[in-house]
């Protein structure tokens, strides 16, 4: 049994962590703002005083724990940024629709699994920046219906996040914070995510079989692309995209170096020096870059999430919160999982998957120092909060910012409509993920 | 230097209920890139250019990325999108947010607009009445008279 005791303060951060989500909800207020104002009146309210540490040290404390998560982010937010400008991405993803003769049901799956392959090593906002544009042309030349292909798209980027710990921040937070190797990420999760691939684009010919049938495309039709004209920059797609290469294999075997070698690294040191030799390498301007490339809006969002879910591990509610997961599922570890599971999945459509993930990361911590044996509840968590964002238009960031590309061409996905589509899966892909884990962990646990 | 010293008095303007086709076939005959676009008072509504034309035709992602629209060459994609908005009406796509001068504004002004917003076709006002225009050859008129260059 988890012991929890909570008082004054761990109610006002109780009420300060509802209040956040309901605003982040409500999408009337930027979130970065929201986070922020609740951290600071949390530290003003003496939330985070500890002995002779100092509320508001005491609330950094949470964000420079994790200053390796933040320059991961910032690094490779620049160096993917940077190796964008050389095309190579749209050329390989012009090259896939003339290798598949744009054939619609075909197009659907080199689109999914192009935005999957993406997602693994850029992470899923760069994935859906570089193929959002290449994706509208192709539905206004073609004449391709546009739902199938966004919420495919969208699905994939989501899911992909799970597969390593580089493929998404949250992934990268979890897999930090609990010291889970880059091998264990993707032989649990990176396993996942492959099953839920194929149940995915199984799930969407079905779901779709109409409308992409009813569209032909002449081979002719896409016969005059030429992938080659996509390249923009041929100094950074020699240099560039052979440097973000090396850089994501040195963030890979970081553990195998430490190893054979003993020398540490870890990725934010990794992606920032990576990052300031692109800078160098192919003359960009420093203030163009953190004026344009960096997003700040997610890298404070953070940073102020991180002050305020630390609120709830400070006051003891995140022991609270796992003692009543535990209530819930009756001890029984399958109970448990499945909660996990299927509560990450479906709550990470309605509300933004970091703020939840952060504060599951502390609870699941909680219950493991109890003793409870929690390892298959970490890729619950991971895979449950990646497949959830794709459920809903507003689930994750990628999804806004890939519809948010569609409006400006006029194309409207309404919630509803999404949700109908979305919502179906998630439950499906999450009864997949838990079923995967149960014959693993589970039945095979046991035995 | 006024624009009451350059201004173009000619003026062929349109109506906002033609259709895109009729517009250009009338910027074809009248050889003017930009026409000044008036409402059924015969009263100042817009102006109609080619840009404003070409930017209903090309995909907005083409636009921010010009390699994307070579590498996704389709046979006829121009023509096809020609076609599709042939019949729209001028008030559909004209602008309708612009500079208006008036006999009085500076050339400067003027020249300082056409280099900010792309636009080169400027209606002179007067009141509400549009009595001329200024167009790129005005200013290089201007541009004459600024070098003491005689025709």
């Amino acid at each position: 049994m988890i012991e929890s005791h909570l008082t004054t303060v761990s109610y006002i951060a109780i009420v300060a962590v509802l209040a956040m989500y309901g605003l982040l909800m409500a999408e009337k207020i930027n979130k970065v703002l929201v986070v922020g104002i609740t951290g600071f009146l949390l530290i003003f309210l003496q939330v985070y005083k500890m002995g002779a540490t100092g509320s508001q040290d005491q609330a950094f404390s949470f964000i420079s724990r994790n200053l390796d998560v933040l320059g991961f982010i910032v690094g490779m937010m620049v160096l993917v940024g940077v190796v964008r400008e050389s095309g190579f991405f749209e050329a390989i993803a012009i090259g896939l629709v003339k290798k598949v003769k744009g054939k619609p049901q075909l197009l659907l799956i080199a689109i999914g699994y192009l935005t999957l392959v993406m997602t693994m090593f850029l992470s899923n906002i760069p994935t859906v920046l570089i193929l959002t544009p290449v994706l509208l042309v192709l539905i206004k030349e073609l004449k391709l219906p546009y739902l199938p292909f966004f919420i495919t798209m969208i699905t994939m980027a989501n899911i992909g996040g799970a597969t390593t710990p580089i493929s998404d921040p949250t992934t990268y937070y979890q897999a930090k914070t609990v010291g889970l190797s880059f091998v264990e990420v993707v032989t649990n999760s990176g396993l996942i995510v492959l099953i839920l691939s194929v149940v995915t684009t199984i799930y969407m010919q079905i779901v779709f079989r109409k409308q992409l049938s009813s569209v032909i495309v002449k081979e002719k039709e896409v016969a005059a692309y030429k992938p080659s004209s996509a390249i923009k920059d041929k100094k950074i797609l020699k240099i560039g995209v052979p440097l973000l290469v090396i850089t994501i294999v040195i963030m890979l075997s970081k553990d195998f170096i430490v190893h054979a070698t003993g020398i540490t690294l870890d990725n934010a040191s990794i992606a920032l020096f990576a990052a300031s030799l692109a800078v160098l390498i192919f003359k960009k301007d420093v203030k163009e870059i953190l004026q344009h490339i960096v997003d700040w809006e997610v890298i404070f969002f953070f940073m102020g999430l991180f002050i305020v879910i630390g609120s709830l591990e400070q006051t003891g509610v995140v022991q609270a919160l796992a003692a009543l997961l535990l209530k819930w599922s009756n001890g029984n570890a399958n109970a448990l999982q499945f909660l996990v599971t299927m509560g990450s999945s479906v709550l990470s459509v309605f509300i933004d998957n970091v703020p939840y993930n952060i504060t599951m990361v502390s609870a699941i911590q909680a219950m493991a120092k109890a003793g409870i044996y929690v390892y298959p509840l970490w890729w619950a968590l991971n895979l449950g909060t990646s497949l959830g964002g794709a459920g809903s238009p507003i689930g994750a960031s990628c999804n806004v910012v890939a519809l948010g590309q569609a409006e400006k061409e006029k194309i409207h996905i309404k919630f509803l409509k999404y949700l109908a589509y979305g919502f179906p899966l998630v439950i499906i892909n999450g009864l997949v993920t838990f079923g995967v884990l149960y014959i693993r962990y589970g039945i095979l646990a046991h035995h | 230097m006024l624009v009451k010293d350059i201004y173009n008095k000619h003026l062929v303007p349109i109506s906002e209920e033609i259709t895109i086709h009729e517009a250009l076939s009338m910027m074809i005959k009248s050889h003017f890139n930009g026409v000044v676009v008036l409402n059924k008072n015969k009263k100042l509504a817009g102006v109609l250019l080619i840009q404003d034309i070409v930017s209903q035709i090309v995909p907005l992602e083409m636009t921010e990325n010009v390699n994307l629209a070579d590498a996704m060459y389709k046979q006829n994609f121009f023509q096809d999108n020609c076609e599709a908005i042939k019949d729209k009406k001028v008030k559909e796509i004209m602008r309708k947010d612009f500079f208006k001068l008036t006999l009085e504004t500076s050339v400067m002004a003027v020249a300082a607009e056409f280099l900010h917003a792309d636009l080169y076709v400027f209606p002179v006002m007067e009141g509400d009445e549009v009595v001329g225009i200024v167009t790129r050859s005005e200013l290089k008129k201007a541009l004459a008279l600024g070098m003491n260059i005689t025709p």
